[in-house]
């Protein structure tokens, strides 16, 4: 008899008709139920507030509002019930409604603060529960503590504050880069309303380009990735901006040591649209400037960076909204020196830009739909001009940029208080340029590689749903992956599954698989995210990256605020690349050579790809109520990679595997005019590969002739360094005390706040890299480390506007 | 005007703490250091010698020394494993190397020799190497070429563009194949100019048993007269002269990562090769070459 069996295809459509199940369920049950809908807002601003609880007094049954406000929760007719609605740091609000058709409301929940003493805050405003946050490997990351910890120069950052999570660690001292579970800062996919940010870095990653006073909300995801994401293997960072207040004006400035900010917000049409509009740029080229000039008698050199976040929107009826926001940042280092008419000029910038437009559409009272047209570009360009009376000596331009175009399609149907399905597709274009080359000596040399655009094609679609049975959650989605490069194309089924079971309300147990494909790699030389950082796309050649997680974990609530979470990982990476050994983004033999044509993708030769493995636990121990809040994080994890190429094939440990990550961080607001805040981190030292021992003897070079080759006559003292084995030294294990203390001061108009921080209080000694460095007779070779960061102490001021 | 004080204040503060607590560099715990034996010898139908260099591995942090630390002490035997034949290298202290005449143990092409080393602790150490097919001179090709027109240039002299192509035949997966050749132009005045060709990846590439390797150089050169004057159009391909080179994977390797250490601080860093048992490092190779001279 021949046995049956599903091919790829088929199974998909299996997968497919068990998640829309329960969309063929709700129709034909539908005329004997009825739906209250909406949104929910923050009282004072009419921001939209995601993640709220909405939960009937029936049954228990509840849902949650997804992250533009919107909530439909859809109940047997014909009985009266309260609906309550609940946020941390808000007052829970209800309303009595009788289910006898479906209903249309909006909600405005007043935050604690502005009702209620900060006594009362602490007892009243309730955490969400652990059966309300089944999902696992999920941080959400409150805005208000970004702003409470204290940061290097007083310089708040998204990206430092979740450095300080769990299974997130950072890559060196001082740097925004992130690696998420053993994955590299590549593989992170950071997206602010929607579009991606590829290269997340101030000022050569000491600060992430996030200005905290322009977000509303920062999510993380490690793992059990719901299927509406894809692209990255190892992380999710979705950030959105604020609406800006649709019922008053309001802002705030701020003056910090390097840079000042300010943000301003308010009602375009009062109750119809809204703006806002936050920026923020570095001083220090203008105040070191005139030293320079004085110094070098004429020679200007500085560096700045700025951004800029603007977002407006408008309300075209009570179904419809539409959406527009933008990002523009750049960093530029320049050095001009103009002399006796000879000019000598260099330059190295890199900026992003972002574009996003997005509809909200209710369709009905259970289905939300929203449309999005994205726009990312980013680009490096290095310059280098030198001059003689005008004529040009020497040029040298280097440019990489990538532009991405893309539409997305999202829809949110809830068919009744057990299931949230979401479905849709997003299409993006990407169009990369690597490594464009502009080489010009004298008048005849002339050497352009402008590097042939390459395009590619990334799309996905997806269905997952949030389905709640008794004690039991179920997460399943599947997303199907499609991308297209020279002509070819793949697809991928990327399927995902989480689950938790409650044993009790306040405890859960978790499980998660996630499937992930990445189809743009990063290539680096440093691995610590800097930007001449390449990123090049996935070809025929260098494969797409494929991950697979699985994770485990338990979760359980405590009593005045506390809540603990343990969570086990065990990842598998493949077609990750690396540079070949003694390979780099500078200095390779094809960067300028002529020999390679246009069309070459010169770095693909550079390159090889092999498979990683990540495993560790993870504890999380979190206060988010009361006078003193903060977490604990614990990480012990390995890392190690694997290439053919690289250290002779022999697995190794990753330069950011870190047996043990550590932080504590420790928010205490004394009254409401002081908070004090500590942190303290903790990380294994990077692996990183050290000279060892060298062999000194002779070389037998190609191009000697062999017939008068002779080691004995022909030894030239040649040496040859012996690094062991691939990232085998030890880093010292970095720590360090960060301490900060808020002051601040109601004014008639507004309220005004002094920051006064210490960075590495203790000041500890934490490398940045070693160095060899002989002593002055030349026979004692020591090795000495550089330390970046001391006791760095900083003041800011900055006022809010009432 | 008292808020300024407590701001001026502050930032002389900062100056100065600043200026007290940092320092650049502090010396700390160096790396474990290994003692590894290091073995290198590379065989050849065409060396008049068998040579073997053996010494250990210096510390790279400490004390430093000039001193190469030799092994005169071990056990080093070479085996033709097709023939079964064998010699002992004796230490010869007047160049510091185990060396033999090649008639002690004929080398030839495509035979499989193996290498044991024995140290006086008892350690042995062993690899093989297959000596490469003969090449000859029909493996090596002119392909199609283009000389441009001579061009003068701000520096006084003049420049060309050339496009060649070197085509090889015969050549086999698992062994590695290398042109290094000049090229040599005649101009209208009878005069001759040189140049060294390089090709891109340092001119290696590793066999096709069943296809042709080819071999692009593309490139624009400067021209410099012998007698200070100037070239003349039409320039033309006399000749391409020089060797060709064939190798296997153990001296290819090693001979790459030697070239390919280099001070740049974003450069992967390169590992020592070794294809020897028993942790040591260096390598046990082969190759053989052809001189030739092609034209068009």
């Amino acid at each position: 008899m021949k046995r049956f069996q599903f091919n790829r295809l088929q199974w998909l459509f299996v997968v497919l008709a068990v998640l829309m199940a329960p969309m063929a369920k709700a129709q034909i049950v539908a005329n004997s139920k009825a739906s209250i809908s909406g949104y929910v807002t923050e009282s004072s601003s009419g921001e939209m507030l995601g993640n709220v609880v909405v939960a009937s007094n029936v049954a228990g049954l509840r849902t949650l509002t997804n992250s533009y406000g919107f909530f439909s929760l859809t109940l047997p007719k014909g009985r009266a019930q309260w609906i309550y609605f609940r946020f941390p740091g808000f007052r829970m609000d209800s309303l009595y409604w009788n289910a006898t058709k479906d209903t249309s409301v909006n909600i405005e929940l007043a935050a604690a603060q502005q009702v209620e003493s900060m006594e009362a805050v602490q007892i009243r405003a309730k955490k969400t529960t652990i059966a309300d946050r089944a999902d696992m490997s999920r941080i959400d990351i409150p805005i208000q503590q970004i702003k409470d910890i204290p940061a290097l120069l007083g310089e708040k950052d998204v990206m430092k504050v979740i450095q300080l999570m769990p299974g997130v660690q950072k890559g060196g001292e001082g740097q925004s880069g992130i690696y998420v579970r053993g994955g590299g800062p590549d593989q992170n996919l950071i997206v602010l309303d929607e579009a991606i940010v590829y290269n997340a870095s101030h000022l050569f990653g000491f600060f992430s380009l996030f200005n905290g006073d322009a977000l509303r909300s920062v999510e993380l995801v490690k793992g059990g990735f719901p299927s509406r994401y894809g692209g990255r293997l190892s992380s999710v960072i979705d950030m959105n901006m604020k609406e800006g207040n649709n019922k008053k004006f309001a802002g705030e400035v701020g003056i910090g040591i390097i840079s000042s900010r300010a943000v301003f917000e308010g009602p375009i049409v009062k109750g119809k649209s809204s703006f806002m509009i936050s920026g923020r740029r570095t001083y220090l080229d203008a105040l070191v400037q005139p030293l320079i000039m004085a110094a070098s008698g004429g020679a200007n050199a500085g560096y700045y960076f700025y951004d800029m976040n603007a977002k407006a929107n408008y309300i075209i009826s009570n179904k419809d909204k539409l959406y527009v926001s933008g990002y523009f940042g750049r960093d530029k280092f320049y050095l001009n020196d103009k002399t006796n008419g000879s000019v000598f000029k260099t330059s190295f910038g890199w900026g992003n830009k972002t574009l996003t437009t997005r509809w909200n559409h209710q369709i009905d009272a259970k289905t939300f739909s929203n449309a999005s047209l994205i726009y990312s570009h980013y680009d490096l360009s290095i310059k280098l001009l030198q001059s003689e009376n005008d004529s040009i000596q020497f040029e040298l331009g280097y440019s990489s940029t990538i532009n991405d175009y893309g539409v997305k399609y999202d829809v949110d149907y809830r068919p009744n208080p057990k299931h949230m399905i979401r479905t849709g597709f997003s299409v993006i274009n990407h169009q990369f340029s690597p490594s464009a080359v502009v080489l010009k000596v004298g008048s005849n040399f002339n050497f352009n590689r402008a590097i042939k655009v390459i395009n590619t094609y990334e799309s996905g679609a997806y269905i997952e749903d949030q389905w709640r049975e008794g004690r039991w959650n179920f997460y399943p989605g599947l997303r199907v992956s499609h991308y297209v490069v020279d002509q070819k194309q793949v697809v991928n089924p990327e399927p995902r599954m989480s689950l938790a079971y409650n044993i009790r309300k306040d405890l859960a147990l978790k499980g998660s698989y996630a499937l992930m494909n990445q189809y743009i790699h990063m290539l680096s030389s440093t691995g610590i995210g800097l930007p001449t950082d390449l990123w090049v796309p996935a070809t025929a050649n260098v494969k797409a990256m494929r991950s697979q997680q699985f994770a485990g974990g338990i979760a359980k609530d405590f009593n005045k605020g506390y809540s603990l979470s343990l969570e086990g990982y065990y990842k598998t990476m493949e077609n990750v690349i690396t540079y070949k050994e003694g390979a780099s983004f500078l200095l390779n033999d094809d960067f300028f050579s002529p020999t390679v044509s246009v069309n070459d993708k010169a770095w693909e030769s550079q390159v090889t790809s092999g498979k990683g493995w990540s495993y560790g636990t993870e504890v999380f121990l979190q206060k988010q109520v009361g006078k003193l809040s903060g977490w604990i994080g614990y990480t012990l994890s390995w890392t190690q990679l694997q290439f053919d190429a690289v250290n002779q094939g022999q697995k190794f440990y990753a330069r950011y595997d870190r047996r043990h990550d550590a932080s504590v961080v420790a928010i205490y607001r004394l009254n409401k005019l002081f908070t004090a805040s500590a942190t303290w981190v903790y990380g294994t030292g990077n692996a990183i590969t050290m000279p060892q021992g060298y062999l000194r003897g002779s070389g037998h070079y190609q191009g000697s002739i062999p017939e008068v080759w002779d080691p004995a006559s022909g030894l030239f003292n040649n040496e040859v360094i012996d690094y062991g084995k691939r990232n085998s030294f030890r880093m010292e294990a970095y720590h360090r005390l960060d301490l900060g203390f808020q002051f601040r001061k109601e004014k008639a108009n507004g309220i005004k706040t002094w920051e006064l921080s210490f960075y590495n209080a203790y000041n500890r000694f934490n490398p940045f890299f070693y160095y060899g460095d002989m002593n002055d007779a030349g026979t004692l070779r020591i090795l000495k480390k550089a330390t970046l960061f001391p006791l760095i102490p900083s003041l800011s001021w900055s006022y809010k506007f009432k | 005007m008292r808020k300024m004080k407590i701001v001026m204040g502050y930032l002389l503060a900062m100056g100065l703490l600043l200026q007290g607590c940092y320092e650049q560099s502090a010396q700390v715990d160096l790396p474990t250091y290994n003692k590894r034996t290091a073995i290198k010898c590379y065989l050849s139908p065409k060396d008049p010698n068998i040579t073997v260099e053996l010494t250990f591995t210096l510390p790279y942090f400490g004390p430093q020394s000039q001193q190469i630390p030799r092994v005169g002490d071990a056990k080093v035997e070479l085996s033709d494993v097709n023939t079964g034949k064998s010699v002992v290298l004796p230490f010869d202290s007047s160049v510091m190397l185990y060396r033999v005449k090649a008639f002690a143990l004929p080398i030839v092409n495509e035979h499989e020799y193996r290498l044991d080393v024995t140290m006086k602790d008892g350690t042995l150490h062993s690899s093989k190497t297959t000596i490469p097919k003969a090449l000859k001179e029909e493996d090596l090709k002119l392909g199609s070429f283009n000389i441009g027109k001579l061009q003068d240039t701000d520096f006084g002299g003049q420049e060309i563009s050339i496009n060649l192509e070197l085509l090889s035949a015969n050549s086999r997966t698992g062994y590695f194949y290398s042109p290094q050749f000049d090229l040599v132009m005649e101009d209208r005045n009878g005069d001759f100019y040189g140049n060294t060709m390089y090709f891109s990846g340092m001119g290696i590439e590793e066999g096709k048993t069943n296809d042709t390797l080819r071999y692009l150089y593309n490139d624009r050169i400067f021209i410099q007269s012998p007698m200070g004057g100037l070239a003349a159009d039409p320039m033309i391909l006399k000749e391409v002269v020089g060797t060709y080179w064939v190798m296997d994977q153990g001296y290819k390797e090693n001979y790459l990562r030697e070239m390919s250490i280099s001070d740049n601080p974003f450069a992967e860093p390169v590992l020592v090769y070794s294809n020897w048992s028993n942790g040591a490092i260096g390598a046990f190779g082969s190759y053989d070459w052809l001189e030739m001279l092609l034209t068009p």
